[in-house]
């Protein structure tokens, strides 16, 4: 057991008294008790598990888990050089993954500057809110001394509006690389959420909730439109994706019977062949 | 004790608990807090129909932790009300969307028997267009609406309350998600209506009619509060307070502009003006040419919020050392450890420091130095809230010294895990120190590398301690089970990456009931254990959520399945019906 060592008001605090026995974890030294701590509960040593040294991927779209209990205690070479895969297990089960929520990617080093990284998620514990005004401050801002602003992030954050769901969602235009990306992305968000069963038992005012989520359900399709600089409302598609991601204001998920009027022949064509 | 009428002797007073239920009332009106209502109320049948027939102000902290129809039934005569929804985690995107936390079914029981209601306070919940519609159709005393955090709302709804509140007096809009609708909003205030005190718009994005705004500041001569938007240029701000100075409160928005002497001269003579005004915020992306037209108000201000201005350096600090009577400090760590210095020096009545991250990937230069200062120098400070990226046992043991009248101490220190800089020891030892000093500790968040040792202590001696909020510590079991087993005023926990399992939770399942909530995400949890905890402790809603992508039955699964997000909190309204398929109720 590494005891604690230091100035005379830290040994004051009776440490070696304790009859706890702890390593420091992920730290130089011994990791045998919690080790140990480990293997008798049967459970994966938490310490192990995040730490700093691993690398986790996650992968968006599908992701595979992998039922490798044994492999991430203590060999933290191998650890670190084996990426660790997420998805929905064939038989239904729910696995064991490690934090796979929380961590994407963590750093080694905390003394080191580091380039931007995949975050923690929800970490630090800064409100979205806030996040959302500074990356938009540093969107549109300069630094006082010209410099890179402070709370930079590239992010380009736009609304989505769905017509006939009850709130807005925000995507961040910069994470994709693509209309498909985007589409992808869309649809896992507004369709994610609303498809399910139990909303509609939410209770609403009068039971509209619950007719624009039959809607819905019922397949109605909708068309991508966006608000452009110049407060135009286009659809999705026309123009080459970095000028859309320049040009783009905000996004609206329009039902294809209202999306009929728009300018555009292509949606013109779709919607006819719809009904 | 019997009643006293046999005893009565002619002109002798009725015996005290007799008295009738007006006196009572009367006598509660001085219990300062609810909690004090409370108490009395469980004393006797009478007290009890007393004052909760003259409670006026509810204060819901679980919006499922009674139904509203049981809240509009047992406090009949309430005229201010504050529910709050989602568990506070939801406020860094750990609650994924549509969990819940609807305002609607308060608001329509409210229409139903509160038809007096004057004022409504809504936090982290779901509000429609629709509820406000709601609002504005249904209570004809309404005065004050106060929303934060909160989302699932637009302009029109704003625009309801607008045309439907003849007697609105606030109108407080923090930090939510409004959708613009691009409705004017603003001009739906009736020509009129003069008496709105509080105006905050601050979160709105989106255009307001400068036209319309100024023509209601002018009339509205009781406005106290102004907070603006950042649609809102730096010269019509002069002309706003030109038309209200008497503001106590000013959110300036977004206060950039390249520089004008012109301007610089027309704001100078307009804060000049605002002999009254105690509070300022805003988002400075200031070229801090114009700073110094905020000069003539710094000695009067006592709260200042910029923890959404990116000015930074001898300006910034300028600024700051001329606010002698600060008593409430948002920053950003642009600040550094220099600025503090000079906070520490310059603001003795300091009793609120909050220093925020700018950047999450770039180094400043504010370490624990910047903190040691202030709880060094300013001797009513009590309140922090600090994100730093190095800490030491030993500037925790200083501040803990310097400051025992800390209530509330919030440490984040950027990267999880990260251990005393200098020693490499965990920081038990300093936030070990925190809690045995400061006796009167309610609220404590703590980060950096941590052992169960820090749990042990914090166990033993926060004993006024409510909310606790944990991320990336502790070793084992025992770490929560000192949590739980000791902290005797424990209301609210909050977990997240930590080693903790099962057992400390079934150990101490009867805790749970005295807490309002208990969040645990990460950690490791079965479901076994929440199924028994379910079981045991009927007055608990167990509540698990996993990921939105999975939407398997709970009762196919295994008692060894793991829990991702656990969400705990006691009710006597049973399950909620409103759960999104990714949250089961165990």
């Amino acid at each position: 057991m590494e005891k604690i060592k230091g100035g005379g008001s830290m040994a004051d605090l009776g440490f070696e008294e304790t009859e706890l026995r702890l390593g420091l974890p992920g730290g130089g030294g011994c990791n045998d008790a919690a080790a140990e701590a480990a293997r008798s509960s049967g459970k994966r040593g938490f310490a192990e598990t995040i730490d700093l040294k691993l690398k986790l991927q996650v992968q968006p779209a599908s992701a595979a888990a992998e039922e490798d209990e044994g492999d991430l205690e203590e060999e933290e070479a191998t650890a670190a050089t084996e990426p660790l895969q997420l998805s929905p297990a064939a038989d239904g089960k729910m696995k064991r993954l490690p934090s796979q929520s929380s961590v994407v990617i963590a750093q080694s080093d905390p003394e080191k500057p580091r380039a931007p990284k995949a975050q923690v998620v929800g970490w630090p514990p800064v409100r979205s809110f806030r996040k959302n005004v500074l990356a938009v401050q540093a969107e549109k801002g300069k630094g006082v001394d010209g410099d890179k602003p402070p709370g930079a992030s590239a992010a380009k954050l736009v609304k989505v509006s769905m017509d006939g769901a009850p709130y807005l969602r925000k995507v961040d235009l910069a994470m994709y690389e693509s209309y498909q990306q985007l589409s992808m992305a869309l649809h896992q968000k507004l369709f994610s959420s609303f498809t399910i069963g139990k909303c509609g038992a939410q209770q609403g005012m009068n039971g509209t909730n619950e007719s624009k989520l039959g809607d819905l359900l019922d397949g109605s399709e909708y068309v991508a439109t966006y608000e452009d600089k110049d407060g135009d409302w286009m659809l999705v598609g026309d123009v080459p994706w970095e000028m859309f991601v320049e040009s783009c204001k905000r996004l609206r998920m329009m039902r294809g019977s209202e999306a009929i009027g728009l300018a555009a022949p292509r949606a013109m064509e779709k919607s006819k062949s719809r009904s | 004790m019997g009643r006293g009428g046999s005893r009565a002797t002619g002109a002798a007073a009725p015996p005290w608990h007799a008295l009738p239920d007006e006196v009572w009332e009367h006598a509660f009106s001085f219990l300062p807090t609810a909690a004090d209502r409370g108490a009395a109320a469980g004393a006797c049948s009478s007290w009890l129909r007393a004052e909760r027939r003259s409670r006026h102000h509810l204060a819901v902290a679980n919006c499922y932790a009674a139904a509203p129809r049981d809240a509009i039934e047992r406090f009949p005569a309430v005229r201010a009300a504050e529910v709050k929804g989602k568990p506070h985690f939801a406020d860094f995107g750990l609650v994924p969307p549509a969990w819940g936390g609807a305002a609607a079914p308060w608001i329509a029981a409210a229409a139903d028997g509160w038809p007096l209601l004057e004022e409504l306070s809504f936090k982290r919940m779901v509000v429609t267009d629709e509820c406000l519609e709601m609002i504005a159709a249904s209570f004809r005393n309404f005065q004050v609406l106060r929303l934060v955090s909160c989302d699932g709302f637009s302009t029109a709804g704003l625009a309801a309350i607008a045309a439907g509140c003849r007697q609105l007096r606030e109108l407080d809009l923090q930090e939510n998600e409004i959708e613009d609708c691009s409705i004017h909003w603003l001009s739906l205030f009736p020509e009129s209506f003069t008496s709105l005190v509080t105006l905050n718009f601050s979160c709105l994005d989106g255009e307001v009619n400068i036209t319309v705004l100024e023509r209601l500041v002018t009339r509205c001569r009781n406005l106290k509060t102004l907070k603006l938007n950042n649609a809102i240029p730096l010269d019509k701000l002069a002309s706003l307070l030109q038309k209200a100075p008497q503001l106590v409160e000013l959110g300036t928005g977004k206060f950039s502009a390249d520089y004008h002497p012109d301007l610089f001269a027309k704001l100078e003579v307009a804060f000049g003006g605002c002999k009254s005004l105690r509070k300022l915020s805003g988002a400075w992306d200031a070229v801090p040419d114009y700073l110094p037209a905020f000069y003539c108000v710094c000695d009067g201000l006592t709260s200042l919020n910029l923890s959404y201005a990116t000015v930074r350096g001898p300006e910034l600090i300028k600024f700051i050392s001329r606010c002698k009577n600060l008593q409430q400090l948002w920053v950003m760590d642009l600040i550094e450890d220099l600025g503090l210095a000079v906070v520490a020096s310059s603001c003795s009545k300091l009793q609120e420091l909050r220093v925020f991250p700018s950047d999450h990937f770039g180094l400043g230069v504010l370490t624990e130095r910047g903190l040691v200062d202030v709880s060094a120098s300013c001797p009513m400070l009590e309140s922090v809230l600090y994100f730093c990226r190095r800490m030491t046992n030993e500037a925790l043991i200083t501040i803990a010294k310097n400051r025992p009248n800390f209530t509330c101490f919030r440490l984040c220190i950027l990267e999880p895990h990260t251990p005393d800089y200098i020693t490499q020891h965990p920081l038990d030892a300093g936030f070990s120190a925190i809690v045995e000093s400061c006796k009167g500790l309610r609220r404590l968040s703590i980060s950096g590398l941590l052992t169960d040792l820090v749990f042990r202590s914090i166990g033993a001696h926060a004993d006024r301690l409510e909310m606790l909020s944990i991320a990336f510590a502790g070793n084992s079991d025992l770490g929560l089970n000192y949590i739980l087993s000791g902290c005797k005023s424990l209301k609210k926990l909050e977990i997240r990456d930590c080693p903790f399992g099962d057992k400390p939770l079934l150990a101490n399942a009867a805790k749970l009931e005295t807490m309002r909530s208990l969040w645990m995400s990460s950690c490791l949890l079965t479901l076994g254990a929440c199924r028994q905890l379910a079981r045991k402790m009927p007055h608990l809603s167990v509540e698990i959520m996993n990921d939105p992508g999975w939407s398997c039955p709970l009762d196919s699964l295994p008692d060894e399945s793991p829990v991702e997000k656990l969400y705990v909190y006691r009710t006597i309204a049973g399950p909620r019906s409103d759960t999104p398929s990714y949250v089961q109720i165990v």
